[in-house]
């Protein structure tokens, strides 16, 4: 059985409005915990409040009522057990790989051949050897969006946040990403929550799938995502990954497809 | 994997012979002007006549001392302009509030010609270095200060987020990311800092001065000695031409990272530079 890491518990927030403007609420009363180990995709429309919610489990933006625990703890401020990937890779331009990914170590005052030991082995983790002197203005977006991954698990945090990291990569280096991204986790095990736009990707990776509605979102659907590991991106050709998305889109208030429920074949039992 | 990065071919740059005939030519008009002309001497020495100059200036060590004296003025100068424009720069950066405080101030400093105000600092601070110092901190100090406004501003937010998720102090966001994120715009600055300061100390010694550049060409004027003002334009358009080469060898070192002119580097899909770049090139 495994441990709670995460546990919020009524969280809202609000942001008040300056001057004449309204009180803009952004998430209403949201509780869920996630278990230690887990891989969890959080979906919702377009500024429903997802990238806010994940900078309370930062610790960037105070909650309006409500709490976060991570690790039995109540999150106040920044946390070290934390990682995090942004949409861009947000790599600091004057900063080699090797620089960008020493910056979490530099910053928590390990020291330096330490730090540089442990970057390095970062680097090699991500496969981005024979990079390290690069310069982030001559790297592909999928090869910055390596770096911004070793970035955030350098400093070995118990929960990886993810905000839409794959948005702006090219439909193919977003699929080679997808399986960068699990066999990570694989390794390194780390509790990972992720914002996503796309279903497939949500789908695809995650344990469990959380659907938010609009603003303020409340919490739509909660989906377990029974598709056996390791994950194979060949997946979501099967019926029973199209039944799933299928719950996920009504979740989402998107319109069921136009097409008949899919027979089973006899190769879905092979394949799924 | 992503391609590696592949460099287009440059544009070919042109000669350097080209710079080297353009100020042959030039000097040539001025020798075939003043020569053909029949102008007299104390209107336009040949260029002969000012190089002649020169040298027994430089003999004498008449213009070793004000260059001395101007580039004093000018090192001093520069040097409390930066470390007044650029602190207050970061300051009004950081705070709305000290912005709207200063602003007046600032603003009146801008519109008021440095020239007007250069009297007033004499009779306060009287004829040697201290007023002409003032005058150079006066006209450098304000694109120091703008340009590391617009640099600290400029730094995008989520790096904001990046470096307090994880946690860093107040002086650790400065080090790691304000100052080198600031860096190319204060630079610029910088550039256009470094050639107001003579011009600002110039200025000061035209009105009241003991001894400097702008002196030693104001004396030569009035005793109708032009081919010792040319030495003096001269010799300041040789300081401030060393001053801003200087600025850009430190910008150059310091600023490794950045793309440099005419060199496109090309890379595999998704965005090449953040556009932070291509806004802190100037």
């Amino acid at each position: 059985m495994p441990s709670t890491l995460l546990d919020i518990r009524h969280l809202t927030v609000v942001y008040a409005g300056e001057g004449r403007a309204p009180d803009l609420p952004v998430l209403d009363d949201l509780s869920f915990a996630v278990d230690e180990g887990a891989f969890v995709a959080i979906l919702g429309p377009s500024g429903c409040g997802k990238s806010t919610l994940l900078r309370v489990l930062a610790g960037l933006l105070p909650p309006t009522r409500g709490q976060v625990w991570l690790a039995g703890r109540p999150v106040q401020g920044p946390q070290r057990q934390v990682g995090m990937v942004f949409q861009n890779a947000n790599l600091l331009p004057w900063r080699t790989v090797l620089g960008n990914i020493l910056l979490p170590l530099q910053v928590q005052g390990v020291p330096e051949a330490q730090a540089r030991r442990r970057a390095y082995d970062m680097v090699r983790l991500v496969g981005l050897e024979g990079f390290e002197d690069t310069l982030p203005r001559d790297l592909s977006g999928g090869m910055a969006q390596r770096v911004a991954l070793a970035r955030a698990l350098v400093h070995n945090p118990r929960l990886l946040l993810l905000d839409e990291p794959f948005a702006n990569l090219d439909a193919l280096t977003r699929e080679s990403m997808w399986g960068e991204l699990l066999r990570l986790w694989h390794t390194q095990r780390q509790t990972v929550l992720m914002v996503t736009h796309s279903i497939t990707e949500a789908l695809l990776l995650a344990d469990r799938v959380l659907v938010l509605g609009p603003r303020p979102a409340r919490l739509r659907l909660d989906l377990r995502v029974p598709l056996p590991r390791p994950r194979h991106e060949a997946m979501r050709f099967t019926p029973r990954f199209g039944h799933l998305a299928e719950e996920v889109r009504a979740a989402l208030g998107l319109r069921r497809a136009p097409r008949p429920a899919p027979q089973p074949l006899p190769w879905d039992t092979i394949a799924g | 994997m992503a391609a590696l990065p592949r460099t287009f071919p440059r544009l070919p740059a042109p000669s350097r012979r080209y710079e080297a005939l353009s100020i042959a030519v030039g000097l040539a008009l001025w020798w075939a002007v003043a020569r053909l002309s029949g102008l007299p001497p104390f209107i336009l020495p040949t260029p002969g006549q000012v190089l002649r100059r020169g040298w027994d200036a430089l003999q004498s060590g008449l213009l070793l001392r004000h260059t001395w004296v101007t580039l004093q003025e000018v090192l001093v100068g520069l040097s409390l302009g930066v470390l007044l424009g650029a602190p207050l720069g970061y300051a009004l950066a950081k705070s709305r509030r000290l912005e709207r405080i200063f602003a007046p101030y600032i603003v009146a400093s801008q519109a008021v010609p440095v020239v007007a105000i250069a009297p007033l600092l004499i009779i306060w601070f009287g004829p040697g270095m201290q007023s002409k110092v003032l005058i150079t901190v006066l006209i450098t100090f304000f694109p120091l200060l703008m340009n590391t406004l617009v640099g600290v501003r400029s730094v995008p937010e989520e790096m904001y987020h990046l470096l307090c998720s994880l946690g860093a102090r107040r002086w650790q966001v400065l080090r790691y990311l304000e100052i080198p994120a600031a860096l190319p715009m204060f630079f610029s600055g910088l550039r256009i800092a470094a050639t107001l300061s003579v011009v600002g100390a110039v200025v000061g010694e035209f009105i009241a001065a003991r001894e400097g550049l702008g002196l030693l060409i104001n004396e030569a004027r009035g005793r109708y000695d032009t081919a010792l003002v040319f030495v003096g334009v001269l010799t300041l358009m040789v300081l401030a031409l060393g001053l801003y080469a200087a600025v850009r060898y430190a910008e150059k070192r310091l600023l490794t990272w950045q793309r440099r002119n005419g060199q496109a580097v090309v890379t595999g899909p998704g965005p090449r530079a953040s556009s932070f770049v291509k806004e802190a090139t100037p």
